[in-house]
């Protein structure tokens, strides 16, 4: 059914959500309890299957946790865009800076990368996995890649300062 | 040094496993719920002979033997006290929140069982507050939260298909059974087999009263 790799590929994509290892796993082990009689007999579409339900639940639960109430999960952006989806493919990042960003990121912005660097999906896979309009997961993109220069740059000055 | 974000990302991630115990956690998951199912890991082929595993079973046999407590040998009820109390503290949020058993019904479907009201706890008024899908002991369960009339005590109630070759014998109401009850965690945990269910109700310790002078 589910192998260990395939149970290691979606604890993985549950941290991307969570940033928790913890979490990660409960997320996984809660999205099997319910997944479980219906999962598919097909080992990808049983994977894609319960990656939906970790998603879902972990965006409920989120949404329901007082401690977060600013986030939205639900940036369907209607401006036409026009962004190149290779933005994210040139850029690149100090060894030292991938934790600090990786901790300032909202759980679908770290989803995104995951995705795009682990799984190595392409914009429309990322939507079809997200069930997001591809103009919207072009616009986090490229949303993504202005937050990352700009913690870029805060760490920069910072590091000035601190040498000053 | 810098490095493609790409690359970076990757190995953000690629350090980040569950380990052993986890994994053998939600293998057992799936295999108590779908017994028949492989794991995709092809079958090994057996790699000694005949004698050498003979002897391979009767050394382990021994190690089995002058080997202090293994997991079997902690009672399936304190095994399932630990999970519930685990939870229980856990906490987590509610899937569904209804006050009658027909909401809770309703959005259980996924179940090979329907919750049911129990017998035993039918004087206690018991307030339904929601549930959430869990397991106990890798069996599918609905886990309900409750709380006594004075609002103050939160309960958490498992129901779970009494699965007697997963959980053992355990006491069924029917057939005059009492309730188990488990201390754990500062909680205790009452088991008891009730209308082809498993229950588990975990409730706040009842303390002693100290006796001063002694």
């Amino acid at each position: 059914m589910l192998d260990r790799p395939v149970l290691q590929g979606l604890f993985r994509y549950g941290f991307s959500l969570t940033h928790d290892e913890a979490a990660a796993c409960d997320l996984l082990q809660d999205a099997l309890e319910i997944s479980l009689r219906k999962i598919p007999d097909n080992a990808d579409a049983a994977m894609r299957y319960v990656k939906s339900i970790m998603r879902n639940r972990f965006i409920d639960q989120y949404r329901r946790d007082q401690r977060h109430p600013t986030v939205s999960f639900d940036d369907h952006d209607k401006q036409p865009v026009v962004i190149d989806p290779r933005v994210l493919e040139d850029m690149v990042i100090a060894e030292h800076e991938v934790e600090s960003i990786m901790a300032v990121l909202e759980p679908l912005e770290r989803e995104l990368l995951f995705l795009w660097a682990v799984e190595g999906c392409t914009a429309q896979e990322i939507a079809d996995q997200t069930e997001s309009p591809r103009g919207t997961v072009l616009s986090r993109i490229h949303r993504l890649r202005q937050k990352i220069l700009r913690q870029q740059a805060l760490a920069g000055n910072a590091a000035e300062g601190g040498a000053s | 040094m810098n490095r493609p974000l790409k690359q970076a990302v990757r190995q953000h991630f690629e350090p980040r496993a569950l380990s052993t115990a986890q994994l053998e956690r939600l293998e057992a998951l799936m295999s108590v719920n779908a017994p028949g199912l492989t794991t995709g890991r092809p079958i090994a082929k057996p790699w000694i002979g005949w004698p050498a595993a003979a002897a391979i079973a009767a050394l382990l046999a021994v190690i089995m033997l002058l080997a202090p407590g293994p997991v079997d040998e902690i009672p399936m009820t304190d095994r399932i006290a630990m999970e519930v109390a685990r939870n229980h503290i856990k906490l987590k949020p509610l899937d569904v929140e209804t006050d009658n058993m027909d909401g809770i019904r309703r959005y259980f479907t996924d179940l090979e069982f329907a919750p049911v009201k129990s017998q035993l706890l039918a004087s206690s008024n018991l307030e339904l507050l929601g549930g959430r899908y869990c397991s106990i002991q890798s069996v599918p369960a609905a886990q309900l939260r409750v709380s006594a009339p004075d609002k103050h005590n939160l309960k958490t109630l498992y129901q779970s298909e009494y699965r007697k070759d997963v959980f053992g014998p355990l006491p069924v109401l029917e057939n005059g059974g009492v309730p188990v009850a488990v201390n754990v965690k500062g909680i205790t945990v009452r088991i008891w087999v009730e209308k082809g269910l498993l229950f588990a109700l975990t409730e706040a310790v009842e303390l002693e009263p100290i006796e001063h002078g002694k």
